[in-house]
């Protein structure tokens, strides 16, 4: 088993160890088993290309982080609709309110994340739908809470604003 | 006070112990005292065992392997394309490139610049194919040496091998006095498996003794663990029988693959 002061991979017994946490991740965010398999794969070659990044932290956190940016980004390429269709979610993030109309709502979701920074889906994902606080998500992704906090706030506003300009249309 | 919500990845994250101790502590406490926090604790471990029942890692690991070749690849592209601008500003900037040529000379001057090794041949190698490769040491450069390729006693080889998505491995020769040498694992007894690098250097370079005629390396692979003690047992029946020796396959699981490379002694 991988030790934390040594970077060697066993890539097997990391499967074993770490696959079902990944495939449950990518399942969650991509909600298709087949699309989940060939991104729990590309997170574990990520991980073997990043292994000196495995120095000093659980395999774990690292792995999630990989997990959800790959998810994260295959949403973004295929434009899938899929997340901003969980119940789990980012209605939270844009301060849904159950009175709307859920198609408009996915749409607004799908204009705000198109032009938005991976490393903001990030953190807007870590603290929405995995409901974790500032002082996690910061532990996460290696920023200061005021960071996150920043980072949420003007994400928040950005979305506000862009939902009044989309209901002014 | 204890936070009794638990969230999934938390949750995860106990099972494989990687929480922080006084997290750890705390869900421990919840998961004594709360049957539903129990209960839901059960379910992810079932739910563990039935995701890998879904995914084996024999199914995935040929894949993960496949992407890591193509991510490494595009990597070295994009190493390849950032050189070659470097170039570029080295040939279009003379100033900064005749910097460059004076600080070369002070290192040569200072006997610092890098001691490079030529690997002749190594630019054939397919990292696709399950192989083990050898390399010859001489006094001036490192050759690869290919199948039929000649050599004599007392030349240094370094083994490694390529396992391009197989998993198990035993590499082991067979010389031309009939003698089985383990190579990987080191003993009968270790665990078969293979590092996942793109090449893999065994630990210690072999010096060749005086056995006469051949060298015959094989690399016997699988995507489950394989008994060393009988493929080595079937490697010193193949040893007795000087007729096939040197081209005769294993009898061994129809599963296994088998790669062999002949080196020719010297006489």
């Amino acid at each position: 088993m991988l030790s934390r002061q040594d970077p060697e991979i066993n890539i097997e017994e990391f499967y074993l160890r770490y696959g079902p946490m990944v495939l449950r991740r990518c399942i969650q965010l991509l909600r298709d088993e087949e699309k989940a398999k060939d991104a729990a794969q590309e997170v574990f070659a990520k991980l073997l290309i990043n292994k000196k990044k495995l120095k000093g932290q659980h395999a774990s956190s690292l792995l999630f982080r990989i997990s959800t940016n790959t998810c994260l980004n295959i949403l973004r390429k295929h434009r899938h609709s899929d997340l901003l269709d969980s119940d789990a979610t980012l209605k939270n993030a844009v301060a849904y309110d159950e009175s709307e109309n859920k198609i408009v709502l996915q749409d607004l979701l799908r204009r705000i994340f198109r032009k938005e920074k991976p490393s903001t889906w990030e953190i807007v994902v870590m603290h929405f739908v995995d409901g974790m606080t500032l002082q996690e998500v910061a532990d996460e992704v290696g920023l200061s809470v005021s960071g996150v906090r920043r980072r949420i706030r003007e994400f928040r506003s950005r979305a506000e604003f862009k939902r009044e300009i989309y209901y002014d249309k | 006070m204890i936070n009794k919500r638990i969230r999934t990845w938390e949750l995860e994250r106990y099972l494989l112990g990687e929480l922080p101790p006084s997290r750890m502590a705390e869900i421990t406490k919840l998961v004594h005292e709360d049957p539903d926090i129990k209960k839901e604790v059960d379910h992810l471990s079932q739910d563990n065992a039935e995701i890998l029942r879904r995914h084996p890692s024999e199914t995935m690991l040929p894949g993960i392997l496949r992407k890591y070749e193509e991510n490494r690849r595009q990597a070295q592209t994009r190493q390849k394309s950032r050189f070659i601008t470097i170039k570029r500003l080295i040939y279009t900037t003379p100033v900064l490139a005749s910097a460059l040529i004076l600080l070369f000379i002070v290192l040569m001057k200072d006997g610092v610049a890098p001691d490079y090794t030529r690997v002749k041949g190594e630019e054939s190698l397919d990292f696709m194919k399950t192989q083990v490769v050898i390399y010859k040491k001489s006094n001036t450069e490192i050759a690869l040496l290919n199948n039929r390729d000649q050599v004599k006693a007392g030349d240094l080889l370094q083994l490694a091998y390529i396992p391009a998505g197989k998993t198990y491995g035993v590499i082991f020769s067979i010389d031309g006095n009939g003698v089985v040498t383990l190579h990987h694992p080191e003993r009968k007894s270790d665990s078969s498996i293979l590092k996942q690098e793109k090449k893999n250097l065994l630990s210690s370079a072999y010096e060749l003794d005086n056995a006469p005629d051949f060298e015959r390396f094989f690399f016997i692979t699988a995507m489950e663990e394989i008994e060393v003690q009988s493929v080595i047992k079937k490697a010193e029946e193949l040893a007795l029988s000087p007729a096939s020796v040197k081209t005769a396959r294993l009898e061994l699981p129809e599963s296994y693959s088998q790669f062999s490379i002949l080196l020719k002694k010297e006489k």
